[in-house]
């Protein structure tokens, strides 16, 4: 079959979300372990088949909305056969992985990560004495900004932020949000 | 392994050695056109622009301005305007959705193109993110995105470029005030895909090198030498491997230095230092703690058993002698990285590391993903929201009876059943493929099938002993239940009433009803 051996990888530009607005816009917010990834492949009109990858998360505390102890969250793009389509800018889970996520609902009502890389969080664990972090994977995107000189596109370092604060900022939001 | 300050490993200055490249290509196979690379613009072009006109002067000059750069041999191929549209049908095309954008709302413009394991891009499509941007040729204020910027970055994706590595480095261009620039990096990368005409005439100490090949006096090697810790050297050209350096030990002598993270990049013989010039190389010390690669390096330490007979361990627990460890005395579940390591029958479970019976789900079942079935492929068809098991296909007469083959135009496609598969909607027996069609006590009615035992059926489905009906069938887990009707004729499961779900069983006499699928993707 001719489709196997292709493999397709897609870049993007993002608008950055600021976290508030995250926190405020998300249907979903939830601390969670990646239990499981798999990959479906959605027949399109054309023929052609799209690989999309399903997640199912293990809920450990939803921080906003959502209910029940797991939750599945699909992303256009995955693997298949050795090939398969891989799209720069979608959070890619991998079993076992901590994460604190952002989710919001398509049109088919299902959930999808809240802004692409910017709405997961990987929770990394210190030593003792050490802080624990979340880190967002920003090397495959490009954002775009606006000055009063016009707009710039770039990529961006991830800075490593404390959980503790942005579970804080997290609940703090969502008490004064309406 | 002790580690003695002030003691300074340097670097051997390598002849010319660069690979200072930020850039770097779309996948880690590299890969790029070959030949001159197509592209066509979508006849509706941008709203906001202007349509199709003024839009193809922008994404004409954002595309071809990567071919302006002397170093690189790469060349386009306007092919005008076109009826297709990126990611539903189109091939080589670009072009703005002005409504129905599935990606995420953030994102300005999606890049695709698609490459063979080999390293050749087939082909490529762009989409422009017009529903949730107002596109202009200004320099962009607000949301206002400026269509040239956009285009001449997502330019690079198409021709193979990814982006840096290095998030404070400035990858292709920063764009401001309507002054924009491919700047030395971009060069760098387009130059290193597609080099100039003579092929390697190209100074790689501007462009870098593909992985695992190094720069020397411009040109771009195979480094010889296979780079192992402690290998003999004389310059990083003989040092294999990615970031591999050849140090030099306080007895004058150059050995390999592979790059590292860690300690364990290192295996038992060699610790993780950072050397003169701040790079993480694996370096081999002796006893005394002195970097040396001439002694054998220090046998690591047997471990201390944990205990040496049962009485050692805790409660549950029993001594292993072999390994000096304590172990549950049931034993630890079996442990698996691949299906390989398991049963026939099982696969392994990566997420518990753990073997588990296989997917049962034949061709036609429901599916959730690739893992649910037996044949590894879980298809949502885009129109009806139905997920299946199949398998691919070129044409119908590869598909089992009861499916045609998803093919248009000769693209390899799946088979997709004609009729529902276990767990799909049914209103009657005409619309499975096995010809039964159950209704549950909550009045859904889905395709089931006949089953011998539990593993026949998939994960969501357990199988229903149908007493009277000398058989069994496959029936949701979900919801409870206390009896199953097979055909007409009332009857009790077999199993625990709450693990059950009430079934009326619609089989072929019935009649043929129509189809009506409905989950969505």
């Amino acid at each position: 079959m001719s489709w196997a051996g292709p493999s397709v990888a897609q870049a993007t530009v993002l608008v950055e979300v600021p976290i508030d607005d995250m926190i405020a816009d998300a249907d979903a917010i939830a601390v969670a372990q990646v239990a499981h990834v798999g990959t479906r492949l959605v027949l399109r009109q054309d023929g052609e088949l799209e690989p999309w990858t399903a997640t199912t998360l293990r809920v450990e505390r939803w921080l906003g909305g959502g209910a029940g102890t797991t939750v599945v969250v699909h992303e256009r793009g995955g693997l298949w056969q050795g090939g398969g389509m891989r799209i720069a800018g979608t959070p890619e889970y991998h079993p076992g992985e901590r994460v604190v996520v952002f989710l919001r609902l398509d049109e088919t009502g299902r959930y999808r990560t809240y802004g692409m890389v910017q709405g997961k969080f990987v929770i990394r664990a210190g030593v003792a004495g050490v802080l624990t972090t979340v880190e967002r994977d920003f090397t495959e995107v490009a954002f775009a900004t606006w000055s009063s000189s016009g707009m710039v596109v770039q990529p961006r370092g991830a800075q490593p932020l404390p959980l503790d604060l942005l579970l804080e900022r997290i609940r703090y939001v969502l008490e004064v949000s309406p | 392994m002790k580690r003695v300050p002030g003691l300074l490993l340097l670097v051997l200055a390598s002849v010319a050695a660069s690979d200072a490249r930020a850039w770097t290509p779309i996948d880690g196979s590299q890969p790029t056109w070959s030949g001159t690379v197509p592209y066509s613009l979508n006849d509706r072009g941008s709203a906001d622009l202007g349509g199709f006109g003024p839009t193809e002067a922008v994404v004409r000059e954002g595309m071809e301005d990567w071919t302006r750069l002397t170093c690189t041999s790469l060349t386009v191929r306007y092919d005008g305007a076109s009826g297709g549209v990126p990611f539903s049908g189109g091939v080589n095309v670009i072009g703005w959705y002005e409504s129905g954008w599935v990606d995420d709302p953030n994102a300005i413009g999606v890049t695709g193109p698609r490459f063979t394991s080999g390293g050749q891009i087939i082909d490529a499509q762009m989409a422009m993110n017009g529903v949730n941007f107002t596109w202009t040729t200004d320099p962009g204020s607000g949301y206002r995105v400026n269509a040239y910027s956009i285009v001449l970055h997502e330019g690079g994706h198409y021709y193979g470029l990814g982006h840096s590595a290095d998030g404070a480095s400035t990858m292709y261009y920063a764009y401001s005030g309507g002054v924009s620039r491919l700047n030395g990096d971009d060069q760098a990368g387009i130059c290193a895909l597609y080099p100039g005409s003579g092929g390697g005439a190209i100074d790689c100490s501007v462009s870098g090198c593909p992985p695992g090949q190094t720069c020397v006096d411009g040109r771009c090697v195979e480094p010889r030498g296979d780079g192992r810790l402690c290998a003999a050297c004389s310059s990083d050209l003989e040092c294999a491997g990615a970031g591999a350096r050849c140090l030099r030990y306080p007895d004058g002598g150059g050995y390999c230095g592979p790059a590292c993270a860690r300690a364990a990049d290192c295996g038992t013989g060699g610790g993780c230092e950072a050397v003169s010039d701040g790079t993480q190389q694996c370096v081999r010390r002796n006893a005394a703690g002195d970097a040396d690669c001439t002694s054998a390096p220090e046998p690591p330490p047997p471990p201390e058993p944990d205990c040496r007979v049962d009485a050692d361990c805790a409660p549950g627990q029993r001594c292993d002698t072999a390994s000096g460890t304590c172990v549950p005395v049931a034993g630890p579940p079996p442990e698996c990285a691949t299906d390989g390591e398991c049963a026939v029958g099982e696969r392994c479970e990566t997420s518990t590391r753990t073997c588990e019976p296989a997917p049962a789900g034949a061709l036609g079942d429901d599916c959730a993903t690739n893992d649910d079935c037996a044949s590894g492929m879980c298809a949502t068809d885009s129109e009806s929201g139905d997920s299946f098991c199949t398998v691919p296909c070129a044409g119908t007469d590869e598909c089992p009876s009861g499916f045609e083959c998803a093919s248009v135009d000769g693209v390899a496609s799946a088979c997709r059943p004609t009729r529902g598969g276990l767990g799909d909607a049914c209103e009657g027996p005409g619309d499975c493929l096995g010809g039964l069609c159950a209704q549950s006590g909550g009045g859904d009615s889905y395709c089931t099938r006949v089953c011998e035992d539990r593993s026949s059926c998939p994960g969501l489905f357990d199988c229903v002993e149908v007493v009277g009906g000398a058989t069994h069938v496959c029936a949701r887990t979900a919801g409870t239940s206390s009896r199953v009707l097979y055909g007409s004729c009332s009857a009790s499961p077999g199993r625990p009433a709450s693990d059950l779900p009430v079934l009326m069983l619609m089989v072929g006499f019935l009649g043929l009803v129509r189809s009506s699928r409905r989950r969505r993707y």
